[in-house]
């Protein structure tokens, strides 16, 4: 949940609205669908790798 | 916020496991990033004593040594040469575990039994420091106290185990960067009651007088000082702390230094209150004033360094100068020596934002300013003071000053919130009845009178209705709140231009067969060095002021360091045929103003990269205008670019629209090859997208279908090797302007037949005129026009 006084200081009226708000790492989601388990090969870039996808 | 199993006893039973206690309060917000579990690496070495020692009767260097360790008498052979008979010393037996997943076997050196190890320090994973009068390269040593614990565990007898949390606290709760609040917490988490063995700290009757030993205080700045509480002990001998003392400053990461700057680490440590303690004798005119810097004050602190202030910067100072700055490090003129008998014990209370931004400025953050920044309860100073006292008292290092200077000017609001139950069960989608909420809120100590909640003072976060929403749903249990579907309007996504343009060019590159990569924003100057970057784009690097490290210590103002390091990690994997693109951004100090706070020029470029037996220059232009052509570019101009030094100099062009340079593209400098250790010729293009986006246009008209047929002419002409393909392509358009309908390249050729420094290139012309046939005449025409033109301008020779 978005801490009300967050919502003020960005000009939203916390008595009307709430918030919330969350945030994934896409690598890590990678990581657990395909099975990658070095979270480096992602940035390393090798085509044998790349072409797999 | 580090704190000890060992410490945290003391505050609550802990009837379960240290796994479970973490796990427990993980869930209740007090988050547990590490448990460190020290001495269990240890196992089966116990104090033994050396009987005799007698010499190898085959090595020189070696000693057979007869070791009593409790039950039995053992034989060593070991090379050591600190050790005597009647030495007490750590002896790893058979089967012993060491730090380092070292194993002691039994064995034979140079043929004579030895049934274990005596250890040094190190093998213990001991420091020097904690043991000073042990050596590094020998074996320890310990005192004729230990003759005693012969056969014992060294574990036990040395005091060795150890279980400490590392705690992620999160920034509202600056009351849990003590043991007290995290003792609380671990209290309420676990159902116990909380011990509070500070108790006597609140029933403490201390007079308030107007000076101390002489010394008064005054606060210039109330706004950014709130509290400034002094207590004094005198006849004080400065020496080490005791063992207990050490070792809980040390699992919290604190180095001891001497008796009474340890008090105060350990008082901050305990309470959350970080106090500073002077010599009296340093505090010029006996009288102290907090006040706010004068513009460029200087001051030395403790660390060595000058600091330079400025107005919006607090320190405390003494009639003449600033002796510390407020919140954030003493000053090493104030700082306690070894002849230092009277010495004051700050605690006060600081505006945390101020400290926040002169810690920032100064670059110096620490333990201190680390708690001040997220605003302390000021009703904790008084508590401190007192504490180190007490402390001093029960070291029996000095004696305590009666009375205490406490200036309070800004008094700590406790705020007190009407109980909202339906709030709060509407925020966190529960239905938890109203004698729940009182339970869970009265286990924190925060008290409801007549529906009104007041916090304690320590909790300086409980502000609003939400702050006792999430005091309710951590001890609720957030795992216990039901899965419900958001209820709320939803807005339809589009792409918006540039984004459509992107997945246009995406596709164009895919379909070519290249790869999306992703790369760095940060590189370092070698990288600009390693790939030839010119001058005049170099400059515009923005340097990062706090880098991560030296290799990530510039905004990058070009992507080519990028896309050359993937080349080369390719090649050095022996990858043959690469093709790669990347979508990114360069940062550019263009105007030089970035120092004084101007936002970058952030440019999306697009970055292709390849190498391998398929690629030259030109099938990277016919990419590239194969991206111009699907996003609805169809004028541009192409030159020859000879001056970039990342290029090489013979095979670089330039892609304009209007004035925009658009791109750049070509083969790589073989000195920037080199470089990057790349064996083969490769291509790149930097795509400036940002700007390339202004010219793209999607309405496309219906064109009548052509009812005459087209005239198609092949063209082969021999030329000098320097004459570009773009001339001749030019030279063509312009002489059969008017029915030529495309022009198009299809071979370059080179052999010893057609000479030395010479290619053959092949063009197909086709020709048309929209409203009739055209003639075998005027075709052949305008072929012998095009064809005496290249003759004439370019040198070129006709091939049959």
């Amino acid at each position: 949940m978005v801490h009300p006084k967050v919502l003020q200081n960005c000009g939203i009226d916390p008595e009307v609205y709430t918030g919330f708000a969350f945030g994934f790492g896409v690598e890590r989601i990678a990581m657990a669908k395909f099975g990658i388990e070095d979270m480096r090969l992602l940035f390393e870039n090798d085509v044998r790798f790349l072409r797999q996808f | 916020m580090k704190a000890s199993l060992e410490w945290l006893k003391e505050y609550s039973e802990i009837p379960v496991s240290i796994e479970e206690l973490g796990n427990i309060l993980t869930m209740t917000g007090t988050k547990v990033e590490t448990i460190e579990q020290k001495g269990n690496d240890i196992k089966n070495v116990v104090v033994g004593k050396i009987l005799e020692i007698e010499k190898h009767p085959d090595a020189d260097k070696l000693v057979v040594t007869k070791v009593d360790v409790g039950e039995e008498i053992i034989q060593i052979v070991t090379g050591a040469k600190n050790i005597k008979v009647g030495d007490i010393v750590p002896i790893a037996k058979e089967g012993a575990e060491l730090p380092n997943d070292i194993k002691i076997k039994k064995g034979k050196l140079r043929g004579i039994d030895s049934c274990g190890m005596m250890c040094s320090i190190g093998e213990l994973n001991l420091e020097l420091q904690d043991y000073p009068n042990q050596i590094e390269d020998g074996i320890m040593i310990l005192d004729k106290s230990y003759e005693k614990s012969i056969g014992k565990d060294i574990v036990e007898v040395l005091n060795l185990k150890e279980d400490v949390f590392d705690f992620e606290i999160t920034p509202n709760r600056p009351d849990c960067l003590s043991i007290e609040g995290i003792g609380r917490e671990v209290a309420v988490s676990l159902e116990q009651q909380f011990k509070n063995p500070r108790k006597n700290l609140e029933e403490l009757k201390i007079e308030t007088k107007d000076n101390i030993e002489g010394l008064k205080v005054d606060i210039e700045a109330p706004d950014l000082c709130y509290r400034y509480v002094a207590r004094a002990v005198k006849n004080v001998k400065i020496g080490d702390s005791p063992d207990w003392m050490k070792k809980r400053l040390k699992a919290c990461g604190i180095r001891s230094i001497n008796n009474i700057v340890d008090i105060t680490n350990y008082v901050m440590l305990e309470l959350g209150q970080p106090m500073h303690a002077f010599d009296i004798n340093s505090i010029g005119g006996k009288h102290i004033t907090i006040r706010r810097a004068k513009d460029k004050e200087k001051i030395i602190t403790l660390d060595e360094q000058e600091r330079i202030l400025d107005t919006t910067d607090l320190v405390i100072a003494d009639n003449q100068k600033a002796i510390a700055i407020a919140g954030v490090m003493g000053g090493l003129n104030s700082e306690i020596e070894d002849n230092t008998t009277t010495v004051i014990f700050e605690s006060a209370v600081f505006n945390g934002g101020n400290v926040r931004k002169t810690a920032k400025k100064i670059g110096l953050r620490t333990e201190a300013s680390s708690r001040f920044e997220k605003g302390l309860s000021a009703e904790n100073a008084l508590r401190a003071a007192n504490r180190a006292v007490e402390l001093v008292k029960l070291l029996g290092i000095g004696e305590e000053i009666e009375g205490k200077i406490d200036v309070y000017p800004t008094k700590q609001q406790i705020k007190k919130i009407p109980l909202d139950v339906q709030k709060i069960n509407d925020l966190l989608g529960t239905n938890i009845d109203k004698k729940e909420m009182i339970k869970i809120l009265e286990n924190l100590e925060i008290k409801i009178e007549n529906d009104i909640v007041i916090p304690p003072y320590f909790r300086t976060d409980i502000e609003l209705q939400a702050d006792i929403a999430e005091e309710i749903a951590r001890f609720y249990g957030y795992d216990k709140l039901e899965t419900t579907l958001v209820k709320a309007g939803t807005t339809l996504g589009i792409r918006n231009k540039e984004q459509k343009i992107e997945q246009k060019i995406k596709e164009v590159l895919v379909n070519s067969g290249l790869y999306e990569i992703y790369t760095y924003g940060f590189i370092s100057q070698k990288d600009l060095d390693k790939a030839k970057i010119p001058e005049e784009v170099r400059k515009d690097a923005i340097i990062i002021t706090n880098p991560l490290s030296e290799d990530y210590k510039l905004m990058r103002p070009t992507t080519i360091p990028s896309i050359m390091q993937i080349l080369s990690i390719n090649n050095n994997k022996k990858n043959q045929e690469v093709g790669l693109y990347d979508i990114s951004r360069s940062y550019r100090n263009t105007n030089g103003q970035v120092e004084k706070g101007e936002i970058p020029v952030e440019e999306k470029i697009l970055t292709i990269g390849m190498y391998g037996e398929k690629v030259d220059f030109y099938s990277l232009k016919g990419i590239i205008e194969n991206i111009l052509e699907a996003i609805g570019v169809n004028k541009y101009d192409i030159e020859k670019e000879t001056k970039n030094t990342s290029y090489h100099p013979g095979r670089c062009a330039n892609l304009k629209i209007g004035i925009d340079n658009i791109c750049v593209f070509g083969e790589v400098h073989p000195e920037v090859l080199e470089n990057y250790g790349i064996t083969k010729r490769a291509y790149i293009a930097e795509i400036n997208v940002t700007k390339l986006v202004k010219y793209s246009r999607s309405n496309k008209k219906y064109v009548e279908v052509p009812k005459f047929p087209a005239v198609e002419r092949d063209i082969s002409v021999t030329v000098n090797e320097e004459i570009e393909v773009l001339q001749i392509e030019k030279l063509i358009r312009k002489i059969s302007k008017k029915f030529l309908e495309s022009v198009e390249l299809f071979d370059i050729y080179r052999n010893e037949k057609i000479g030395n420094n010479k290619k053959s290139i092949a063009y197909r012309l086709m020709f048309r005129d929209k409203n009739r046939t055209l003639t075998e005449e005027e075709i052949n025409e305008t072929m012998e026009k095009i064809f005496n033109e290249l003759q004439e301008k370019l040198g070129a020779e006709l091939r049959k």
